[in-house]
């Protein structure tokens, strides 16, 4: 849905800025963070809010990421709702409890501002998120400042549901989305109260009732534990779409969709799949497409863990063509969307013309006319 | 859809950021979409910088920076600064804005572009705009691109953004009046 000015909330906020203003809605107990750039101005807008009284919360300052992650998991084990935010080096660092936290499913709710790893460059790439794919962490990626709002206020509501119970990541583009000022549709916070409703947990550390968390576990113990976290994932296919329509119901923004399709799916000559606002530049490149007599669409899955697969399959039978556009590489391998979507086609015994390209690594810009150019390339 | 590109070039320290998110909000407050760019380096006082403003009927959709052969206008606000300007790169008609006194020969032969400048030094310290030595003239050159647009978004709003960013007061103030004298004082340069 295209964004309005009719709205007097509308107002014109970073993405960082609307990271904060979604998590001063979304009332988490608990923040412990440490800044980094481009993420930065999350945390400084968000202990300013803290220390205005803006924010009833308790703000841990810490020494690094990995006690960042640390005092997270600490206070969401307790029972609370949490928060924390970063980029880049500073996830590797928080690397080991990243795992931690995906893999004994701990609802933390934490934003990456994309940015590129080693060596030193401080512009948006997928890389940081990417590396984390596999850990246990639900990610979304976000293509305009609204939808990074939007998402993150739903991502309380993924991680939280107990039938998910697991932490989501909320990836938006380093600088592109972080550092540029757009309009956002700021909600109330009635509206967002009656979205999300106060934390529930599902299990707490309660010293009358001890139990252990996280110690020495046998094989059958970590066996019981991994299959428990892919039937979390399998819940999650089925309630994000849920919980992403009934924001659409509340809201009028986003959809129930996994995947955002844009153009005409059932009469197209190619489909250009990509995350984040590459995907929302591609929607721009269709008419450049058009003017040269090329019918495109636009397939850009929401959501990348759980990864779509039936929904993109669904789209993918449609299309005789695909372009898939990665910002991060899995090196020996290729692109990490293309190599997902290559195994759906396998598994779904479907051939389709494939095609992909790796873009926009390392801050490097990409135009809706590159997309084009590169689509024309393998019409 | 009308989509106004607008780069403005300056040195770390000369407020050229801000120009654009000041530009960008006057567009939000004359009912337009917007985004203001800042392209983000290794900045420090004094090294070229440049930001980008989009100003559109409709939401904008691409995030990459502005591609110099659709720009609406350059804003310049350090006159050294205008060679790094892709000249066979920009349409004919482009609106170019120089804070300067005397502009670069060069430009003269530069007769299908329209090109306008105005003494933002001298309009600026008038007002008091001086901080740390440094001469502030991003809101005077931006009262100057309306002028030079043809009011594309109006004076009213620049105002109200500038209000709302400075809050009221003695440096709104001058801003303020910075802003009007350089409306008054800009003019196109005769080929």
């Amino acid at each position: 849905m295209v964004q309005t000015l009719e709205d007097t909330n509308v107002t014109l906020l970073t993405g960082n800025e609307a990271v904060a203003n979604a998590v001063r809605l979304a009332k988490p107990q608990v923040i412990a963070a440490y800044p980094i750039t481009p993420q930065t101005k999350i945390v400084e807008t968000l202990s300013g809010m803290v220390a205005s009284g803006e924010l009833d919360c308790e703000y841990i300052n810490v020494e690094s990421e990995h006690s960042a992650m640390g005092a997270a998991i600490g206070a969401s084990l307790a029972g609370v709702r949490t928060f924390t935010a970063t980029s880049s080096h500073g996830l590797l660092y928080m690397g080991e409890l990243v795992w931690w936290a995906g893999l004994t499913r701990i609802p933390i709710v934490m934003p990456v501002v994309n940015r590129s790893l080693n060596p030193w460059n401080i512009w948006p790439d997928h890389q940081d998120s990417m590396s984390f794919r596999d850990a246990g962490w639900i990610q979304l990626y976000a293509k305009n400042n609204q939808e990074v709002l939007d998402l993150t206020l739903c991502a309380f509501k993924i991680a939280e549901h107990h039938k998910i119970w697991m932490p989501v990541m909320v990836c938006l583009d380093g600088f592109i989305l972080s550092h540029t000022s757009a309009q956002v549709n700021i909600p109330t916070q009635e509206q967002v109260d009656d979205f999300l409703p106060p934390f529930k947990p599902l299990a707490m550390l309660d010293s009358d009732n001890p139990f252990a968390h996280g110690s020495l576990t046998d094989s059958k113990g970590i066996w019981e534990q991994r299959m428990s976290l892919i039937d979390g994932f399998n819940n999650a296919r089925v309630i994000i779409p849920q919980i992403l329509r009934e924001f659409a119901n509340k809201f009028g923004r986003l959809s129930g969709d996994m995947i955002e399709v844009t153009g005409n799916l059932d009469d197209s000559d190619v489909g250009i799949i990509a995350l984040g606002t590459l995907g929302e530049e591609a929607e721009n490149s269709l008419a450049v497409l058009a003017e040269r007599g090329i019918r495109a669409i636009t397939i850009r899955p929401r959501i990348f863990r759980p990864f779509p697969k039936k929904e993109l399959i669904a789209c993918l039978k449609k299309i005789p063509k695909v372009l898939i556009i990665d910002r991060a590489v899995s090196f020996g391998n290729a692109g990490q969307i293309a190599i997902e979507v290559q195994s759906e086609l396998f598994a779904n015994k479907m051939e389709i013309d494939l095609h992909q390209k790796i873009m926009g690594l390392g801050g490097m810009d990409v135009t809706y006319v590159d997309i084009a150019d590169e689509v024309e390339k393998i019409m | 859809m009308t989509l106004t590109e607008v780069r403005i070039l300056s040195r770390g320290g000369q407020g050229g950021v801000t120009a654009a998110k000041l530009l960008a909000s006057a567009g939000h407050l004359s009912g337009k979409f917007v985004q203001a760019i800042p392209k983000y380096g290794a900045e420090r006082k004094g090294a070229p910088i440049f930001a980008d403003v989009r100003i559109s009927d409709e939401h904008v959709k691409t995030h990459a920076p502005v591609i110099p052969g659709n720009t609406h206008s350059w804003i310049v606000l350090e006159p050294s600064l205008v060679d790094t300007i892709p000249f066979d790169e920009i349409k004919p008609g482009t609106l170019v804005i120089i804070n300067s006194q005397d502009l670069p020969s060069f430009l003269k032969e530069k007769s299908k572009l329209k090109i306008g400048k105005v003494d933002a030094v001298e309009i600026a310290t008038e007002c008091g705009l001086i901080k740390s030595g440094t001469v502030m003239v991003s809101t005077t050159m931006l009262g100057a691109w309306i002028k030079a647009s043809g009011d594309l978004v109006s004076i009213d709003s620049l105002i109200k953004a500038v209000e709302h960013q400075f809050g009221k007061g003695a440096l709104t103030e001058a801003n303020i009046r910075s802003i009007k004298l350089a409306y008054d004082k800009f003019e196109f340069i005769k080929n």
